[in-house]
């Protein structure tokens, strides 16, 4: 039985090394020829090297993190990786801890798409500093959070929020196609929402259609599965539904309940299906669906359905220095004129029926092609189109300023992979010639 | 309201279908450390486990050569032969990944070049951990330049630090695989 290391015994198998290293040492310096030992001599050395021999296998296990047993007799020989369940020798216990951040300067145009005067003044914020905590309770339950501050302070005169982004738990079955997970949930639509720290993506700002279109951080409570079976990588949930009451002209994000006292009568099913079986290539689709009345009623008294659904199509692909993504985002919203109803919405303030948004990206590393470089330069583009009232009920008209395309191009620079500073600039027009361009530098890190 | 309790069932039974269909048959994710050297050399090989001490002036060379971090004092690595012929050698490597460690095995053939890489333990959250087919772009590489997730290995969004450690500790050993080679060499020339 192989007794666990302490303190006192790596202190002790240090001395060891040291006297054998001094013994081996000092007789092969000497420029003698090598005299026979003595049986007692040799039977010490051989004690000796069976210590040091135990010792180095004991130091290699506590360093692989194996917590019991390193060796396992009598383990069914395994074949392409399906073996016995192993993993739970291997258990590193404590909180992970890591975060990241972003501050934003935003300078705008001094006159709108039309030539009027924007009045809007430059501003400076830290958009949003995170802070991540996990755990591994044991081989087989994960917990997992982000607790987030945005705007820098949380008070009645602020804008400032202090939210949960994240918090659930993981049950890993040790087998990658399958693992359970219930909490408050990232919805898995889109690119954005799940990965969203500052030096994944390009830009100083999140494209807006992530923004507008699919609403990120967008985050439920549910339960649901994941994993990944062959090439395909796979999330599915049923998690609370949107609060169709709160949608508004300018997109459904602020339905979101955030799991914060949500109403909980309606519920949804969202989930997507990535191919991931080609290195450096994320190729899918996601959805969300689910009625969002949550027991609410029209001013005539019929039960809101609202049967809300997102769907999207998204590529991320990466080639050396290159870098490539583009998606395709489309919501409808049933029921929207009883919605506007509810609210006292009017005229062009309608709720859409239709939103429907798509950018496209792409990026090069010109630090790539220096050898062994860690920092990265990466001039970019990116080109956004959406419309939040795509379509509305009868009766209603759209905002033209809610039809928007934009363009956005600058440059990215990490001095180390964790660390991004971003400058670029963006030209907003819309439909009713009200868009505004603006310069943007974005400082950002993860750990 | 009737309608809305039957769509929310209906959801539930969709989703309940899906949870209780079989989808057990795929791999599991991590290996042992004995599953793990049997993956990694031909079924006939016979291992030997071997301990090298290494002075201040060979990690700061090792080190050198894998352009990262110098590896530790003492490691232990696992000589693989067949028939009396070299077949490879295996490598332990434990890192931090982001506050939590992560152990790979990475196996190096007799030619110098990546045969293998298999993770033992992941203690992160587990979807920061690459898919199996990002390891498969491993074999056959060598220690050169091209050896860097910007260059012939293709980087994933939202596991890029351990995209990072992982390719950092295939270059560590890869460069201690043929500094030991070299000393061996050395060691064993007539004088």
């Amino acid at each position: 039985m192989i007794r666990p290391l302490t303190t006192r015994g790596a202190v002790a198998a240090i001395s060891l090394f040291l006297f054998l290293g001094n013994l081996l040492s000092s007789s092969s310096l000497a420029d003698e020829p090598p005299k026979p030992a003595d049986p007692v001599t040799e039977q010490r050395l051989r004690e000796l090297e069976q210590k040091l021999d135990v010792l180095t296998k004991e130091i290699e296990g506590l360093r692989l993190g194996e917590t019991g047993p390193a060796e396992k007799s009598a383990a069914p020989a395994p074949t392409l990786g399906l073996g016995p369940a192993a993993s739970k020798v291997y258990e590193k216990k404590g909180v992970s801890i890591g975060g990241y951040g972003e501050i934003l300067y935003q300078n705008f145009s001094g006159s709108l798409q039309d030539g009027t005067p924007s009045n809007l003044t430059p501003t400076i914020d830290v958009s949003r500093a995170v802070l991540y905590f996990g755990y591994k309770f044991d081989a087989h339950f994960v917990f997992n959070s982000e607790v987030e501050y945005e705007h820098a302070v949380t008070a009645n005169d602020k804008e400032g929020e202090t939210e949960v982004e994240f918090a659930y738990l993981d049950w890993l079955s040790g087998n990658r196609a399958f693992n359970a997970r219930a909490g408050l949930m990232l919805i898995p639509v889109g690119l954005i929402n799940q990965l969203h720290e500052p030096p994944v993506f390009l830009g100083a700002r999140r494209p807006d259609v992530e923004t507008v279109i699919l609403p990120s951080t967008w985050r439920e409570i549910g339960f649901g599965a994941w994993g990944d079976a062959g090439p395909f990588s796979y999330r599915l949930y049923l998690v609370n539904g949107l609060n169709a009451a709160r949608y508004a002209a300018d997109g459904l994000g602020e339905g979101s309940q955030e799991g914060s006292l949500a109403l909980a009568r309606s519920f949804a099913l969202t989930g997507r299906l990535d191919y991931t079986g080609l290195p450096g290539v994320v190729l899918g689709a996601s959805f969300f669906t689910g009625n969002a009345g949550q027991g609410q009623v029209t001013p005539s008294g019929e039960a809101l359905a609202a049967r809300t659904t997102f769907v999207d199509l998204h590529l991320d692909a990466k080639w050396r220095g290159a870098s490539f993504r583009a998606l395709w985002a489309q919501s409808t919203v049933g029921d929207a004129a009883a919605i506007n109803q509810i609210n006292n919405f009017e005229g062009d303030e309608s709720v859409g029926k239709r939103q429907t948004g798509w950018y496209a990206e792409t990026g090069f590393d010109v630090l790539s092609l220096v050898p062994r470089s860690r920092m990265s330069l990466i001039p970019f583009a990116r080109y956004e189109a959406w419309d939040t009232q795509a379509s509305v009920p009868d009766g209603y008209s759209r905002n033209p300023e809610n039809d928007v395309t934009q363009w956005t191009a600058g440059v990215v620079f990490k001095p180390i992979p964790q660390v991004v500073l971003k400058f670029d600039g963006q030209w907003r027009k819309n439909a009713a010639g009200t868009g505004v361009n603006q310069l943007n530098v974005a400082l950002g890190y993860e750990f | 309201m009737r309608k809305e309790n039957e769509k929310n069932r209906n959801l539930l039974s969709l989703f309940l279908l899906f949870f209780l269909s079989p989808t057990l048959l795929f791999a599991k994710s991590f290996l042992s450390r004995e599953e793990a050297l049997r993956l990694a050399f031909p079924k006939e090989a016979v291992v030997a486990r071997k301990t090298a001490f290494l002075s201040e002036a060979d990690r700061a060379e090792v080190a050198r050569r894998s352009g990262g971090v110098p590896p530790p004092g003492l490691v232990a690595y696992y000589v693989a032969t067949v028939d009396g012929k070299d077949a490879g050698t295996a490598y332990f490597d434990t890192h931090v990944v982001r506050t939590l460690p992560e152990t790979i095995l990475v196996a190096v053939d007799p030619r110098g070049a990546i045969s293998r890489i298999e993770v033992l333990s992941f203690s992160e959250p587990e979807e920061y951990l690459p898919r199996g087919a990002w390891y498969g772009q491993f074999p056959g590489k060598t220690l050169s330049d091209e050896l860097s997730e910007k260059r012939s290995l293709r980087s994933v969004t939202g596991a890029t630090i351990t995209v990072r450690v992982t390719v950092e500790a295939a270059r560590r050993v890869l460069a201690l695989d043929a500094f030991l080679r070299e000393k061996a060499a050395k060691e064993s020339a007539p004088k």
